[in-house]
């Protein structure tokens, strides 16, 4: 289980404090969906769980385990994979699995094994000797997600995967994901697209300006909101949360405009 | 310390992978000869630097077998064609405390005629000095080869060599080390890394390491292709028989670039960490290149020594004592100072780098 208590992450750059007393339970072996509008700290709220960032207070457990001076140890259980996140462009999905694979500290049999299991998942094969900088979009983001899954890590973090992906290729990567929790991996999704989310998530969060509004499952959402979808739920959760001038609103937006 | 060669085998790998890198490597030594090529005929034109005095007394006389020439009146045209110069009447000089045979090295019997006027100098020393030593009379003689050519060129290596070797090994390594750090950091690889289980200063390490290493093998690829070429060619641009290139002085040269590899692998590397992306840490850089770049030009300008204090400055020092070793006159106590200096601030730079990676900022 992860537990997270109370953090807020304040950068010296500009002191922002980007997440505020933000606290969470994630449960071993679930789909939890992070929602969000952009700039709410959901990044910031992942890297500080994937141990990229320390917390400016509040603490993260991993079963118990804090993540400040256990950062090693935690990291050899994470599989983190943002769209910042890149491969290097000179090497070949082939090299780089086999350099990150020894870096995670795995034998060459391990990294052949989960190799050809991703890759043949992703269909990466036919490309698996190309150099990564000659990639398409969605091949670069396959490519990325068997590195990121090479070690077999027991917790994923995805930061919006499917961002600017075709169809067939998101819906791939969901299947994926999906595939990850029968095997009994923990997983945190952070994305935009609610509709996967309530195909996916066992369990959603909501930050809004930094702060958690919300936790529970899909139903329990769209319940409280009193709505029938998840966009409309996330829309009325970041209404009534928005700390912003009403300008900004969007519901106040779509209320001028009809008017 | 198996991760930091792992890490540093990769970004090796990297380098011989990429086609751009090793075609520069061809490339640049090329250009350099041409500059050289430039410099070094403009230096050669000059007859500043081909001044030789012994004597004013000296006349012009014809002997049986040598032909004695004032030195002072003549023009470096008239020496080449001198075939050996020696003080006319060596009793009269012999009272000097030093005695200087001059040759012109393009004529052979003029080499060969100076070792017989040094015999004969050191057969006249014992008979109007009774209690000096042979051995002593020998260190007075002093044999110095007057053509312009080989001198001007070996002055001109002596000076230009260890600037050249010091930018270059600024460039490559400094550039490397921003590719390497400041643009993974752009495209995301190095989020990529920093995410695997280990300490990011054994990562850093071991691209310190390839930075070191790349620095050293760019930079002598290049002096040895310019000096292949230059063979090849014919052109005289990269004399290096003109400089005092022995064992030991091989040995600090490379002893040396090693230290300045690492000196500026850690100042780049810092660069590189407190920057988003290349042209950042380019800028961050600019201040580190342009005191390089000043600190290394006073060895290439003032010839008379300076006080042992100056060779704490680093940069400026090794290239000062560089300078001095291939013209043949390297303190000892000079070349300690300065590789102390230059291991002291290394190790600072370095030190500094790996305490820097544990502010946040500095790893995302």
């Amino acid at each position: 289980m992860i537990t997270i208590n109370s953090i807020s992450k304040r950068y010296k750059k500009g002191n922002v404090l980007a997440v505020r007393n933000v606290s969470f339970e994630i449960n071993d072996n679930e789909i939890f969906a992070l929602l969000g509008p952009n700039g709410a700290g959901k990044t910031t709220t992942l890297r500080m769980l994937s141990t990229l960032l320390t917390p400016t207070s509040g603490t993260i457990q991993y079963d118990g385990l804090p993540t400040v001076g256990n950062e090693i140890a935690i990291k050899k259980k994470l599989g983190f994979l943002t769209n910042e996140i890149r491969l290097d462009g000179q090497f070949s999905p082939n090299q780089s699995a086999d350099f990150y694979g020894r870096l995670y500290g795995m034998s060459v049999e391990e990294i052949q094994r989960n190799k050809k299991h991703l890759f043949d998942y992703f269909h990466i094969n036919e490309y698996a000797d190309r150099k990564y900088e000659t990639f398409s979009t969605g091949m670069k983001q396959k490519t990325s997600i068997a590195i990121c899954l090479i070690h077999d890590p027991e917790i994923i973090i995805f930061d919006e995967p499917t961002n600017g992906l075709d169809v067939i290729t998101q819906r791939l990567i969901e299947d994926y994901i999906f595939i990850l929790k029968q095997k009994g991996k923990t997983i945190i999704l952070s994305t935009h697209l609610l509709d996967v989310v309530e195909r996916l998530a066992d369990r959603v969060g909501v930050i809004i300006d930094g702060k958690s509004v919300f936790c529970g499952n899909c139903k329990e959402m769209m319940d409280s909101e009193n709505v029938k979808n998840m966009n409309d739920a996330f829309l009325s959760i970041y209404t009534r949360n928005h700390e912003e001038l009403p300008s900004t609103n969007p519901r106040n937006f779509f209320k001028k405009a009809n008017n | 310390m198996q991760i930091s060669l792992y890490v540093f085998s990769h970004e090796i790998r990297k380098v011989i992978q990429d086609k751009k890198i090793l075609v520069s490597i061809i490339l640049l030594p090329i250009l350099i000869i041409f500059i050289t090529s430039f410099l070094s005929t403009s230096i050669s034109a000059s007859p500043k630097g081909c001044i030789y005095a012994l004597n004013n007394t000296l006349e012009k006389k014809e002997t049986t077998k040598y032909s004695i020439i004032p030195v002072n009146q003549k023009t470096i045209e008239e020496f080449s064609e001198t075939t050996a110069l020696y003080p006319e009447d060596v009793v009269i000089h012999i009272q000097h405390d030093k005695t200087d045979i001059y040759y012109n090295s393009l004529n052979s019997s003029s080499a060969e005629n100076s070792l017989i006027a040094k015999d004969l100098l050191i057969d006249c020393y014992p008979s109007t000095t009774a209690s000096i030593q042979e051995k002593e009379i020998s260190q007075k003689i002093t044999i110095n080869d007057i053509n312009p050519e080989s001198n001007s060129s070996g002055k001109f290596m002596a000076i230009m060599l260890p600037y050249m070797l010091i930018l270059l090994l600024f460039q490559s390594t400094s550039d490397f080390a921003i590719d390497t750090i400041a643009g993974e950091k752009e495209n995301g690889v190095f989020s990529t890394i920093i995410l695997t289980p280990h300490k990011p200063n054994k990562i850093i390490l071991g691209k310190l390491i390839a930075c070191i290493v790349y620095g050293i093998i760019t930079t002598a690829s290049y002096f040895i292709i310019v000096y292949c070429v230059s063979l090849i060619t014919g052109s005289d641009s990269f004399n290096i028989k003109a400089i005092d290139l022995n064992i030991s002085n091989i040995l600090f040269f490379t002893f040396g670039s090693v230290l300045l590899s690492f000196l500026f692998a850690s100042l780049a590397v810092l660069c590189a960490l407190y920057s988003k992306s290349p042209k950042e840490a380019r800028s961050l850089r600019l201040p580190v290149y342009a005191a390089t770049l000043i600190l290394a030009l006073p060895a290439f300008i003032i010839s008379e020594s300076v006080p042992s204090i100056y060779y704490l400055i680093p940069i400026y020092n090794i290239s000062c004592v560089m300078k001095n070793m291939l013209s043949g006159g390297a303190d000892v106590m000079k070349t300690l100072l300065t590789l102390l200096s230059l291991a002291v601030c290394s190790a600072l730079a370095f030190t500094f780098s790996m305490i820097s990676l544990k502010n946040e900022e500095v790893r995302c």
